[in-house]
């Protein structure tokens, strides 16, 4: 198929799964009631900003993701893995449990993001060679280290603390503030997505390994850091917003490289689309099926993102 | 064009000793050299340090009149294409004419299409390398051999001044390897070619100059005729070899 089919393709499917979005949820509205007294239906309105925090989160963590197992040439590579969740747990934990949250409602994603980006900024500075193998071996380092401090104070917090960090890390969209989170997000994905699209002939290259890339032209070891950053970049800012949500990032690239094969030019788009639609559709999900207390969308990605990766791991894209 | 090598020094971190010790050569247009020596002797990281990949303890590389480091990469590699030894299989499989258009400079970066030119230079090295039939097909299909010539056309696609090439026929059947032989002749007069081997007949017989790697050390260089002798070999590789002419054409054998 055509590069620009396949993306007409995923772009009618992510069209059609916001729509669901906005008309799909706990409880059923009327058509007729979607706008009362010339105003939008809050419900209405909070599903619009719910969805579009789906498809910009969904989308942020398939792109991260695609950029995470290109550079470190492993399907098992996925955008959590430089510290960032573990980071990110760590300061949203820490926000909750120390009584920052009173703060105000932007305390604990600011905590997160930082959380994310110190453990980010410690991997980098702590791998001297930063090769892809020794970043990911310093992120995981880094990673358990702030899992391990966040079980300490997990452990020392109160128990109505817990279930707010317990939360918070099964990931929802429920509390995004569409001007203060959703909006820089969006920028900062369309900014990395035009950004990739220029670099996409240097990712194809890494994907042969950084002597390959050097051989070609390509500064590898500098893309490499500068590649790795921007794909923590968007995961820490998608675990500021809404959580660690998994699967996502690593199972739809995975999916749509399987699918279409082929350069990173021709899929990055596809895979930023199928993320969109994958996390709208799980939250979707997670509203519908339990209407009284919805499931956690990182629940939803899990138990629906896994069959599904093992049906398809079993089939291989047909040769060109 | 040429590069020049100067009292190359480099140690493998972590190793005492240094792995190649005052290395110098040169490789220019119009010559095939070839570098020898046995496994584990250096010659694949000596390459590394002519592409510039790894940089020397001390000594210096010098391209086209500018230490490689210089360049910037882009540059470097429309005077000086490499064909490595060993190549990791991407995650994306990509079809053959794919990876081989991934060597052009100056690819539309956000279309990815070709221009005219390109289209033609692609068309016309795959040919080259007899890859035409199989430029729709996924690089993962391929036989190691057919993957080999796929990375050479990558490197050549660019028509760089300088070819260095590592070990382009390990995985090449005789028929195969002869067609590299002849290619690598072809070339010759317009770029200058350093081939890495184990294969001293390929060195005999498409080698102008022949280099022999042993202790960290050019140990002997010169043409074929007096470097690929048993004298000569013998010491290198602590085995016997028997050299004599067959239909007019040297051959050289251990024994």
């Amino acid at each position: 198929m055509k590069a620009a089919r396949i993306i007409l393709v995923y772009l009618a499917a992510a069209l059609a799964a916001a729509v669901c979005g906005v008309l799909f949820g706990a409880a059923r509205i009327p058509l007729s009631e979607f706008v009362q007294d010339g105003a939008l239906n809050p419900i209405v309105e909070l599903r619009i900003v719910r969805t579009a925090a789906a498809a910009v989160v969904g989308a942020s963590l398939a792109v991260s993701g695609l950029v995470f197992q290109a550079v470190l040439r492993n399907s098992l590579a996925e955008p959590y893995l430089l510290g960032v969740s573990g980071g990110a747990g760590l300061g949203a934990a820490g926000a909750i449990i120390l009584g920052f949250s009173a703060w105000g409602f932007m305390s604990v994603p600011l905590f997160a993001l930082l959380g994310a980006v110190a453990a980010n900024l410690l991997v980098f500075a702590a791998v001297r060679r930063r090769s892809a193998e020794e970043l990911l071996l310093g992120g995981v380092m880094i990673g358990t280290l702030a899992s391990s401090m966040l079980m300490v104070l997990i452990t020392f917090s109160h128990s109505r603390d817990m279930a707010g960090v317990v939360w918070w890390m099964l990931g929802s969209m429920q509390n995004v503030d569409p001007a203060r989170q959703l909006a820089p997000a969006a920028v900062l994905l369309c900014a990395a997505t035009v950004y990739l699209l220029f670099r996409a002939g240097d990712v194809d290259l890494l994907t042969f390994g950084p002597e390959y890339a050097w051989n070609h032209g390509v500064n590898a070891r500098l893309m490499t850091v500068v590649l790795l950053a921007l794909a923590s970049l968007l995961a820490a800012v998608t675990v500021s917003m809404a959580g660690i949500i998994g699967f996502c990032g690593l199972v739809v690239p995975h999916i749509v490289r399987r699918l279409h094969g082929g350069s990173h030019r021709r899929i990055l788009i596809p895979a930023a689309l199928a993320g969109a639609v994958f996390l709208m559709l799980a939250d979707i999900l997670g509203r519908v099926v339990s209407p009284v207390r919805e499931l956690p969308v990182g629940m939803v990605t899990a138990a629906v993102g896994c069959p599904v990766f093992l049906w398809l791991l079993n089939r291989s894209r047909a040769g060109s | 064009m040429k590069l020049t090598a100067e009292r190359l020094v480099y140690t493998h971190p972590g190793a005492c000793e240094p792995l190649l010790n005052s290395v110098s050569l040169e490789i220019a247009p119009g010559q095939i050299s070839a570098l020898l020596g046995r496994n584990g002797s250096g010659k694949s990281t000596l390459v590394r340090l002519l592409s510039g990949y790894l940089k020397p303890d001390s000594g210096s590389v010098v391209l086209d009149g500018r230490p490689v480091s210089e360049w910037s990469p882009a540059e470097r590699v429309q005077r000086l294409a490499v064909v490595q030894q060993h190549v990791d299989l991407p995650l994306t499989d990509y079809t053959v004419r794919e990876t081989v258009s991934m060597g052009l400079s100056g690819v539309s970066r956000l279309s990815g299409a070709l221009s005219p030119e390109q289209s033609d230079r692609l068309g016309r090295t795959l040919d080259m390398l007899d890859l035409a039939s199989l430029a729709g097909r996924l690089c993962g299909t391929l036989s190691g051999g057919e993957r080999q010539r796929v990375f050479m056309a990558a490197a050549l696609v660019r028509s760089p001044g300088l070819l260095l090439l590592d070990e382009p026929t390990s995985a090449a059947d005789p028929a195969v390897t002869m067609k590299i032989v002849s290619l690598l002749r072809n070339l010759a007069p317009e770029i200058g070619i350093l081939v890495v081997t184990h294969d001293l007949q390929l060195a005999l017989d498409c080698a102008g100059y022949v280099m022999l790697l042993h202790e960290g050390r050019i140990a002997a260089a010169g043409t074929p005729a007096d470097v690929l002798t048993p004298e000569t070999l013998k010491p290198v590789y602590g085995c016997s070899f028997r050299r004599f002419d067959c239909e007019g054409r040297p051959v050289i054998l251990p024994e």
